[in-house]
């Protein structure tokens, strides 16, 4: 699964770990011969990033671009923000057919998750944008280095701050590495048949 | 007047234009954004990259 060659390849590299570094291995376990990013003007209250992959080979947007796009901010991310986005937006190459978001019913459906959850049931779609933020963390913070830095945080020896400065991600996102499930949610990310 | 809705399915899910196979985004921070809201960004976001108004990042400097 290529999820897990590339987390495979990312433990082998170390914090913080560059945006090209992840983007060209994607690139090359998913056969994605080109991927494009674009800054634009985006609000960030409303968006801060989006992924598309468009099928029509005459549209100029797909012409310029090729198929697969991530549109990012101009302003109003900083650097770790900026980082995150991106990898998580990236980790959506990896997403199987029925998690695509193909059609305009399931793109309306997307939108209202973001807005209210189901706490019973996901959509495909909704359970994908679940999964590449978690496949975007494991990716960016190598298990070794979790692990060193839980337990200097369990002594009180490091901060969130100090963590997401060596790992260049958002302090928001920081405490999510040290959940108990962790492991337990990146093994299945890289052992889906287990589920 | 087609709503923002209605023009982000058009735009990105019509056979004649993006006929999109996937897309996905990272939400903003505004809690209680409509889908009308996101869906105008979104618009706002591909008619810019169409006409030209964006700057292409070949690769980030994470240094």
């Amino acid at each position: 699964m290529s999820y897990s060659r590339l987390y495979d390849f990312c433990q082998t590299l170390t914090p913080h770990i560059h945006r090209n570094n992840i983007r060209d291995k994607v690139k090359e376990l998913a056969g994605v011969p080109s991927l494009r990013v674009a800054k634009t003007a985006l609000n960030v209250e409303l968006c801060r990033g989006f992924y598309l992959s468009g099928r029509n080979k005459s549209h100029p947007l797909v012409q310029q671009f090729g198929c697969h796009l991530i549109v990012l901010p101009r302003e109003g991310l900083n650097r770790c923000e900026e980082r995150f986005v991106f990898v998580k937006e990236l980790m959506h190459i990896f997403d199987s057919p029925l998690e695509a978001t193909d059609t305009g019913d399931a793109f309306e459906r997307l939108l209202s998750e973001f807005i209210a959850p189901n706490t019973k049931e996901h959509s495909p779609q909704m359970t994908s944008e679940i999964k590449c933020f978690w496949m975007a963390l494991g990716a960016l913070c190598p298990e070794e280095n979790r692990k060193k830095f839980k337990a200097e945080r369990d002594k009180s020896q490091i901060d969130d701050y100090s963590i997401a400065l060596k790992l260049r991600i958002p302090q928001a996102y920081i405490s999510h590495l040290f959940i108990p499930k962790f492991e337990e949610l990146i093994n299945l990310l890289i052992n889906p048949q287990n589920t | 007047m087609a709503t923002q809705l209605e023009l982000a399915r058009h735009r990105l899910f019509d056979e004649d234009a993006l006929y999109v196979a996937n897309i996905k985004l990272f939400p903003g921070s505004k809690r209680d954004a409509t889908a009308e809201e996101v869906a105008q960004e979104i618009n706002k976001a591909i008619a810019q990259v169409e006409a030209g108004d964006f700057d292409n990042v070949d690769d980030f400097n994470d240094c």
